[in-house]
Order: structure tokens, then sequence, then C-alpha cells
């Protein structure tokens, strides 16, 4: 079973929260789409991360 | 069958599973120690300390000389003291102690730990209860609030332990895998939740500003109204202390005993470098930018929006749930044929009430530190016997070869080293180092007396 796709995505989507924080201190966006931003990438993240988890249990039972 | 003899065969039975030492097909890579330890040290806790250190006034360069410095003998107490006893005999401290201090002496110490993971986890729900209240407008008790302040607190409290308790009687191992999922993201929560703050402290995007901000704003040496002025000493014994019931106290024999080396004692520095160094920090600057309030909800609430808030729920959660389990097998000692779920229960609820109490938060540094202080004298008694007896030609494990349900003098040495790190003219957070000394000593004597 192939995790790379969802490995990748989860890790791009913590990515994303931290970038959207440096994006605000930068003053590149608005406080408020800051804080959407990361809810959003957070989701996405809890999300991905848990199918990531779950192909990497299966693929460790074989 | 006596009682204690009835007690110690079940308690026998539930450590029964790793009860023999780890034979070399089950060692595990560095790798995982590095994912174990950077996992368990970005905890709710890390919201409090760290905010803590900017209420108490610490300045900027104390808290960072000590943070580094104290964060490095805590790697080192690992690395020189726990590791190589865990390595050379492959064993829980649970096994190492019963063959020390023997059955008796094993199930107090059990019963102690108990009772101090409940009052943790207990403070963990405190911290997750600030982040749920902040959405109903429940105000977090003042500073020095021993007793709940609204039946709105007590209700919170009520409802997050009840929740907490049910999920660890359900699904332990589930919402372990889950707490693996939520450890990144939470550490991303103090990294992000620090940098959107730092605008509103007048930080200058191209950071020209940051130590000016960092002194006069955040670390600027003035402890607010009521709380005591801590300085490098301070966090410097903190940081090292923290997880003393782990490293000296050598709870982590646990996870050591499947190291490879007793060098990957150093791989603790992924836990204690990012966690209590990088979190504490974090949580510092996000407190400032709030005004210098102990409300975790609403500091990370302000620094990352709704996300702040669930990281701040989550990380009590995910830290709550194995304390409470440990809790739980702690206290099946005292009652072996109880079910799991109904031992969970009687934990979950005990720690439910102990959370009513915001004293266990808004104390949370001197709790950390009576935590450590109170088991330390056992690693001291461990220490000394698989050390020191040797060179000094004393007799080994004579509780388990003399059959001894109680090493009477591993429980008065325990018993007088408290009473006179009690009684000990210093600060709190400096009386367990002459305690660990006087606990070597005193046994290493006391024993070498017996032999004569």
């Amino acid at each position: 079973m192939n995790t790379f796709i969802p490995a990748l995505a989860s890790v791009l989507s913590l990515a994303l929260c931290l970038i959207s924080s440096l994006l605000f201190f930068l003053g590149v966006i608005e406080e408020v789409l800051y804080k959407a931003v990361f809810l959003i990438a957070s989701a996405a993240w809890f999300i991905l991360a848990t199918i990531w988890a779950e192909q990497r249990k299966r693929k460790k039972q074989g | 069958m006596g009682k204690l003899a009835q007690v110690t065969a079940g308690m026998d039975k539930l450590y029964e599973f790793d009860r023999e030492p780890v034979s070399a097909d089950k060692l595990q890579s560095g790798g995982k120690f590095v994912g174990l330890f950077a996992g368990e040290h970005v905890a709710a806790t890390e919201f409090v300390i760290g905010a803590f250190f900017v209420l108490h006034g610490v300045s900027a360069r104390d808290l960072l000389l000590g943070l580094l410095l104290g964060n490095l003998l805590a790697v080192m107490s690992w690395t020189l003291i726990c590791a190589p006893i865990a390595v050379r005999t492959r064993l829980t401290l649970y096994w190492y102690l019963r063959r020390i201090a023997g059955p008796g002496v094993t199930f107090i110490y059990n019963i102690a730990n108990a009772l101090m993971y409940c009052i943790l986890a207990g403070a963990m729900i405190s911290v997750s209860a600030t982040a749920i209240g902040l959405g109903f407008g429940i105000k977090v008790p003042p500073l020095d609030a021993v007793f709940p302040n609204s039946a709105g607190w007590v209700c919170v409290a009520v409802a997050i332990g009840a929740a907490f308790t049910t999920m660890a009687i359900l699904g332990f191992e589930k919402l372990s895998r889950f707490a693996g999922v939520c450890s990144p993201w939470i550490f991303i929560v103090f990294i992000a939740g620090a940098i959107a703050s730092l605008p509103k402290l007048g930080v200058s995007p191209g950071l020209g500003n940051l130590w000016e901000v960092a002194t006069t704003k955040i670390w600027n040496g003035v402890a607010v109204a009521g709380q005591e002025k801590l300085g490098f000493g301070h966090v410097l014994f903190f940081a090292w202390f923290c997880n003393l019931a782990m490293h000296v106290g050598l709870s982590d024999m646990a996870l050591f005993r499947y190291a490879k080396k007793w060098t990957y004692g150093l791989y603790s520095a992924f836990g204690a470098y990012p966690g209590h160094m990088l979190a504490w920090i974090c949580s510092g600057v996000m407190v400032a930018a709030i005004g210098r309030e102990m409300d975790p909800g609403r500091m990370a609430f302000e620094a990352v929006g709704l996300a702040g808030t669930v990281g701040v729920f989550l990380a009590g959660w995910t830290t709550a749930n194995p304390t409470l389990y440990r809790a739980g097998l702690a206290l099946q000692t005292l009652t072996p044929n109880w079910p799991r779920w109904k031992v969970t229960l009687a934990a979950g609820a005990a720690t439910t009430v102990l959370a009513c109490f915001p004293v266990f938060f808004l104390k949370l540094l001197d709790y950390v530190a009576l935590y450590g202080l109170i088991l330390m004298p056992i690693g001291a008694v461990v220490f000394a016997e698989h050390w020191i007896f040797p060179l000094l030609k004393i007799e080994q494990y004579r509780a388990e070869k003399y059959k001894e349900s109680f090493n009477w003098t591993a429980l008065a040495v325990w018993i007088g080293t408290l009473i006179i790190c009690f009684l000990l003219p210093l600060h709190l957070y400096y009386r367990w180092l002459p305690g660990y000394v006087i606990a070597l000593v005193s046994y290493t004597a006391a024993q070498a007396l017996r032999r004569t």
C-alpha cells in the first residue's frame, strides 16, 4: 500500500499551519485569514495523518 | 495466605507481562526513542509552565541560560543515571525495586505514584477546562485560588473529567494512537501561537527589536502581584527536576530497558529541548501577549484562534489519558480482583474531583517539584544498591535473597529523607539535590552497618 501520498499531504498541511502564522507575522495576510487557514490546515492534518497512520499500521500487519 | 502476600501476588500478576528482562530481539532502534521522547514531552502542562515563568518575573537571560543548562542536566541524568541501570538489568523499576526493597515497599511506592498521577491528570483536566470554559464565558480562577470560584468551573471540570475517564475506559489504545497524531500538531500550535503573538507585542517583521521586546515586555524580570520572583537558579533546577521521577527516580527504566546502549539516554534531548525549552518559551510569549493572565484556553485562542483552543483541549486529553491509565494500573494493586474498567473509573473519579480544585494547576510548578521530590529517594536507594554496593562489597538484593516483604532500611531512608527535605532551609526547587545525596549516603551507610 502506498503511504507516500498521505504522508506528504499531511506534512504539507502541518507546514501550512506554520507558514500561515509566519505570513501573518510578516504582515502578508490578515489575522482572520491566518486563523482560518490554520484551522483548515489543522483539520486536513488530522484527516490525512490518521489515514497515514492507519496505512502504516496495515502495512506493518502485512 | 496473609493479606500482604495476597496483595503482592495480585500486584505481581498485574505486572507479569514485563517480569522477564527484555530479550536481545526486542531491543529498539534509536529512532523509536526519538519519537517517544519528542511525543511525550509536549503536553498540556507546557502551556502553563512557560507562562508561569513570565508571571514569576524570570528575566530573558536567566530563562534562556537556565533552560539550556537545566535541560542539559536532565538529559545527562537520563543518560548517566537511568539508562545505564536499565540497560544492565533490562527490567522495569517495579521489578528491580521489588528485588531491592521487597514487595511491601514496592506496594507503597506504587500507591504514592498512583496518587501523584491522579493529581497530575487532574491538572491536565483543569488546563482543558480553561479551553472549554472559554466557550461558556467561565472565568479561570485567580492565581491564589485553592477552591473553585464558580459552579460553572466545577461543571466544566466534572464534564471533562467524566469524558476523559470514559474515553480512557473505552479506548485507551485507540486514544494512544490518536495522541501520536496530535503531538506534532500540538507542537506546531505552540510555535505558530508564539510567532503570531509577536506583532501584538510590537516585534517588527525584521526581528530587529526582538531582544528588546523579549527583555521588556515578555521576560522583563518583574513578577506579577502575589507571585514569587524566580531567577536563573530556579529555572535551571526546574528544567532539571521537572522529570525527576523519570530520570533520577528511574521510572524511565521501563523505556530504556529496550535500548541497545546506555548512550540512548541522549535521545531524551529530543523531548527536553523542544518540549521543555521551545514550548515553554512559546507559551511565555503567548501569555505576555494577553497581558500576563493565566488562562491557557484564552492564551491559545488569542494566538491561534479556534484551533488553539482545540489544541489546549487535546493536549490535556492526550496527556491525561496515559496518566489515568498509569494511575489505574498502580491503583489496581490495591484491588487486584477489580476489572480494568472499574479501577480506571475509580482513578478517573478521584482525578475529576481533584480537577475541580484549581490549586493543582495554579500551583503546578510547586506540585511538579513535590512530585519529583517524593519519589526521588527510591531512585537513590536503587542507584546505591546497583552501583555503590558492589564497590563496597555490600550484599545486594537482600530483600529478594531473604524473602523480606519490607526492606525497612529503604523505607526508613525514604521517609527520613523526605522529613529532612521538608526541614531544609532551602527553596523547594533546590531541596531534592541534597536530599538525593542524603538518601544515597544514609542507605549505603545503614546497609554497610547491617553487614558488620
